[in-house]
C-alpha cells in the first residue's frame, strides 16, 4: 500500500515528491516507510499530527521527521488511519458524516427546514418557560431600573393637579381589587413626557406608567380607566417579561444557527425573527384589550371607552399613525376596534 | 496578458540554462539515483488511489507549472461539500446547545482555506476547535454577564459597559488577526500579523468613522488606509507584504460608486413619482400635505411603494457596496507585493461582485436560507478565481518564523461583534 504526495521540509516552502508506504510483514509489520524523491533510500517514520480532510481539501500529515506530507483530497487514505494519533480519528469520522451525496443534501435540507420550523414554534413556549424561571425579585429590580433610566432620559415629573391624580389613583385601586392576589401590589406612576405624546405603558414588573398627555388628550375618565385596565392586562399576563424572554430566545437561536457566518445573513435571519416577534406582540395587545373590556364591564363602566379612544387617535392623525403593518408591535386601530366590538 | 507572454519566454530561458549545467555535471549522479531510489520507478499518479486522476496537479504536470507569470488562484471546494459541512455544523450546534460553535468555525475556515490553492497547494488552517473554544467560552461568559447586568440595578451600567467594550475592540481585532494569521500556513510556512492597538484603532475604526462622518468625502482615504494597514502588517514567514496604491485610484473608485448610486437612486425616485402620478396626479403638483399622504397610503399601490422603497434602497446600498469593494480590492491587490518579488493581481469586476452580492441575498431569503452555503461558495470562488499571483522561482525559498499563535480570545470577540476583516 503506497501513498504518493508532496513533502514540505519543516518550516519552509521547499517541496519534494514523496511516498509513504506501509511496511510489509517481513520488514517489521505495522510501520510506515517514507521515500523522498531527492534522497536515496528510505526512512521509517510515524505520524505526529493530522489535519483531517475537510470537504475537498488535502490531508495534511506532520511526520516524526518534522516535515509535512500532503496527500491529495481524492486519495483513499482510510488504510492510513490506524497510524493516526488518537485525536485525529474524530475528525475522520466527521468528514465521513459531512460527505453527502445528493440524497444526503435532500435529507439535510429537510432536517434544516424542520429545525427552522421547530424553532419558530418553540419561540413562544421557550420564552414563556424562561420567564417563569426568573425570580420575582429580579424582575422587580429590572423594572425599577428601566423606570429609573427612563426618568433620567425621557420622563419628567407629572404636572397634573393633585386632585386629578388622587381621583385616578382611587380608580386604579378598584382595578387592583380585580387583579389576582399576586399582582395586587401593582403601582401606578404619573409622568410627564411631551416628546412621547398621549400614551401609557406597563414595565416588566408590577409597574404602570401613565403620561399626563394621555389624561389631557382623552379628557374622559372612562377612557383613562380603560387604558389603565389595558396596561394592567399586560402586567397580569406578564407580557413585557415574556416578550423580552422570547426575543432572547430568538437572539440565541439566530446566533447559534448563523452566528458563525457573515453579519449580513445574521441581520436577515434576525429580521425574520423580528417578524415573528412583532406578530406575537400584536397578539399580546389584543389580549390586553380583551382584559380591559372584561374589567370595565365588571366595574360597571363604559365598555365602549377603549374603542372610542382608538377612533379619536385614528382621527387625530388622519390614518397615518394607524400602524398594523407586519413589523408593527401594535395591531391597527381598525383591527383593535373590530376585535373589541365583536 | 502581456505579462503572461513575456513571463513564459523568460521561464523557458531559465529552464534551459539550468538544465545545461545539470546535464554536464550531474549525469552520473542521476544514473546512480535511478539504481538506488525506488521512487523513480513509481507509476505517476497517486499510489494509494483507486485509479482516478487526482484533483490537483500530480508529479508529471508540476514541470509545466507556470513560474514568474500571473496565474489565478484555484478553488477546489464545491457547494455540495460545503453544504454537508455547514448543515452538519448547524445540527451539531443545536444538539450541543451551542457548544459546538468553535469546532464549527474551524471546519468552515478549514474548508475555505484548504481548498484555496496556489501552485496546487492549499492553505492549512492549523487552529483546533479546542483552541477556539477557550476564547469562545470566555467571551460567552462575559456576554452572559453583560445581559445579566440590569440585575445589579444600577442605571446605565450596561451602556457604560458597552462603551468600555468599544475600547477593547481594536485590541481584540489585532489579536484575532494575529491568531488567524499565525494559524494559517502555506506549505509549512505560517503567516503573521503585527498590527498595534493604536494602528488598528485608527485605521480600522476611527478613520472609517471619519470617512462616514465626512459624508463619504474622506471614505476613499479611509479605504486606502485600512487596506494598506492590513497589508503592510501581514507577513508570510520571514517575508513582509507591502502595498502602496495611489490615492487618486481610490478616489476614482469612490467617484464611480457615487455615480452608480446617484443613477440607481434617481431611477427609484423616478419610478416612485411615476407611481404616485398613477394614483393621483394632482398630489404631485401641490406641496405634499398630511391629507395627501394619507390618501396615498390608503391606496394599494401607494402602500406597496411605502414598503418597497426601503427594500430597494437597501438593495442599492448592497449593490453599490459590492461595486466599491470590488474596485478598491483590485487597486489594493494590484499594488500588493511580497518580499522576494511575488506580485498579485485582482481582476474582480465591480458589476460582477455587486450582482453576486444582491442575487445571493435574494436567493437566500427566498429559499429560507437553504442556499446560504451555495451562495458563500459562489462568492468565494468568484473572488479566488479572479485573484492572480505571480510566483517567484516555484516559491521554494520562504522560511517560517516559529512563533506561538497565542490565545483565541480576540478571535472570539471579533466573531461575537460580527467583525470580519481580511484582505
Amino acid at each position: 500500500m503506497q501513498f504518493q504526495g508532496r513533502l514540505t521540509k519543516a518550516g519552509t516552502t521547499a517541496l519534494v515528491e514523496a511516498t509513504l508506504r506501509v511496511a510489509d510483514a517481513g520488514e517489521g509489520g505495522a510501520t510506515l516507510i517514507l521515500t523522498r524523491a531527492d534522497m536515496a533510500g528510505s526512512t521509517p517514520v510515524t505520524i505526529a499530527h493530522v489535519l483531517p480532510k475537510v470537504g475537498g481539501g488535502d490531508l495534511r500529515l506532520r511526520l516524526s521527521t518534522g516535515d509535512v506530507l500532503r496527500l491529495p483530497a481524492d486519495m483513499d487514505t482510510a488504510p492510513l488511519e490506524r497510524f493516526f494519533p488518537e485525536p485525529a480519528r474524530l475528525g475522520s469520522w466527521l468528514t465521513r458524516l459531512e460527505t453527502v451525496g445528493w440524497r444526503g443534501v435532500l435529507l439535510l435540507s429537510v432536517l434544516f427546514l424542520l429545525a427552522l420550523a421547530g424553532l419558530r414554534l418553540a419561540i413562544a413556549p421557550a420564552g414563556d418557560f424562561l420567564a417563569r424561571l426568573i425570580p420575582d425579585t429580579l424582575v422587580e429590580r429590572a423594572s425599577g431600573l428601566v423606570l429609573a433610566q427612563l426618568d433620567l432620559a425621557l420622563l419628567e415629573d407629572s404636572r397634573l393637579p393633585d386632585e386629578t391624580r388622587q381621583r385616578l389613583t382611587g380608580e386604579f385601586e378598584r382595578l387592583r381589587l380585580l387583579a389576582p392576589p399576586a399582582f395586587a401590589d401593582t403601582r401606578l406612576h404619573f409622568r410627564h413626557a411631551p416628546a412621547i405624546g398621549p400614551n401609557a405603558f406597563a414595565l416588566p414588573g408590577h409597574d404602570i406608567v401613565l403620561l399626563d398627555e394621555l389624561v389631557t388628550f382623552a379628557n374622559d375618565e372612562d377612557v383613562v380607566l380603560a387604558v389603565l385596565a389595558h396596561e394592567f392586562g399586560h402586567v397580569v399576563e406578564q407580557h413585557a417579561l415574556r416578550q423580552i424572554m422570547r426575543s432572547a430566545v430568538v437572539a440565541i437561536a439566530v446566533g447559534m444557527i448563523v452566528g458563525a457566518d457573515e453579519s449580513i445573513i445574521e441581520e436577515i435571519v434576525g429580521f425574520g425573527g423580528n417578524l415573528v416577534l412583532s406578530g406575537q406582540s400584536r397578539a399580546f395587545e389584543l389580549e390586553a384589550d380583551h382584559v380591559s373590556a372584561d374589567w370595565m364591564q365588571r366595574l360597571g363602566r363604559d365598555a365602549g371607552a377603549l374603542p372610542r379612544f382608538f377612533s379619536k387617535l385614528q382621527q387625530e392623525c388622519r390614518g397615518l399613525c394607524d400602524g398594523g403593518g407586519l413589523l408593527a408591535t401594535h395591531p391597527s386601530f381598525r383591527d383593535r376596534i373590530e376585535a373589541l366590538t365583536n | 496578458m502581456q505579462f503572461a507572454g513575456s513571463g513564459r519566454t523568460e521561464t523557458r530561458a531559465i529552464h534551459q540554462r539550468e538544465s545545461n549545467g545539470r546535464d554536464q555535471g550531474k549525469a552520473w549522479k542521476r544514473v546512480s539515483e535511478k539504481l538506488q531510489n525506488p521512487f523513480v520507478t513509481l507509476p505517476s499518479g497517486a499510489g494509494g488511489t483507486d485509479g482516478k486522476t487526482p484533483r490537483h496537479g500530480s508529479a508529471s504536470s508540476r514541470k509545466d507549472r507556470p513560474v514568474n507569470r500571473f496565474t489565478a488562484l484555484e478553488f477546489s471546494g464545491t457547494a455540495r461539500e460545503f453544504f454537508g459541512i455547514q448543515f452538519v455544523n448547524i445540527l451539531l450546534i443545536l444538539l450541543t446547545v451551542g457548544i459546538w460553535t468553535p469546532w464549527a468555525r474551524v471546519r468552515k475556515r478549514r474548508f475555505f482555506h484548504n481548498n484555496t490553492r496556489i501552485l496546487g497547494d492549499g492553505f492549512d488552517y492549523l487552529a483546533t476547535g479546542l483552541d477556539l473554544f477557550k476564547g469562545w467560552s470566555v467571551v460567552t461568559l462575559i456576554l452572559i454577564g453583560f445581559y445579566a447586568l440590569p440585575v445589579l440595578g444600577v442605571p446605565f451600567l450596561q451602556e457604560g459597559f458597552s462603551l468600555a467594550l468599544v475600547a477593547v475592540y481594536p485590541w481584540a481585532i489585532n489579536r484575532s488577526m494575529r491568531f488567524n494569521a499565525r494559524n494559517l500556513a502555506w506549505r509549512d510556512v505560517r503567516f503573521d500579523f503585527s498590527g498595534s492597538y493604536f494602528g488598528s484603532a485608527w485605521y480600522l475604526f476611527l478613520l472609517p468613522l471619519i470617512g462616514l462622518l465626512s459624508l463619504g468625502i474622506l471614505l476613499p482615504l479611509a479605504s486606502r488606509g485600512m487596506r494598506e494597514y492590513v497589508a503592510r502588517n501581514y507577513r508570510f514567514g520571514t517575508a513582509r507584504f507591502s502595498g502602496k496604491g495611489q490615492l487618486a485610484h481610490y478616489y476614482g473608485a469612490g467617484l464611480r460608486a457615487l455615480l452608480l448610486s446617484v443613477l440607481l437612486i434617481g431611477l427609484v425616485a423616478g419610478l416612485t413619482i411615476l407611481a404616485v402620478f398613477a394614483i393621483d396626479g394632482s398630489l404631485v403638483a401641490d406641496p405634499p400635505t398630511i391629507d395627501g399622504l394619507a390618501y396615498i397610503l390608503g391606496d394599494g399601490i401607494g402602500a406597496a411603494i411605502i414598503y418597497l422603497v426601503p427594500v430597494l434602497l437597501f438593495l442599492i446600498f448592497l449593490l453599490v457596496g459590492g461595486y466599491y469593494r470590488a474596485l478598491t480590492r483590485n487597486i489594493m491587490v494590484n499594488a500588493l507585493r511580497l518580499q522576494g518579488g511575488v506580485r498579485f493581481r485582482s481582476r474582480v469586476s465591480g458589476p460582477g461582485l455587486a450582482w453576486i452580492a444582491v442575487s445571493n441575498l435574494v436567493l437566500c431569503v427566498v429559499t429560507l436560507g437553504l442556499l446560504v452555503p451555495w451562495a458563500q461558495v459562489r462568492q468565494y470562488r468568484y473572488l479566488t478565481r479572479n485573484t492572480e499571483i505571480r510566483p517567484v522561482a516555484d516559491m521554494q525559498g520562504f522560511l517560517d518564523r516559529q512563533i506561538q499563535a497565542g490565545s483565541s480570545i480576540g478571535d472570539a470577540v471579533g466573531e461575537a461583534g460580527g467583525l470580519e476583516i481580511s484582505f
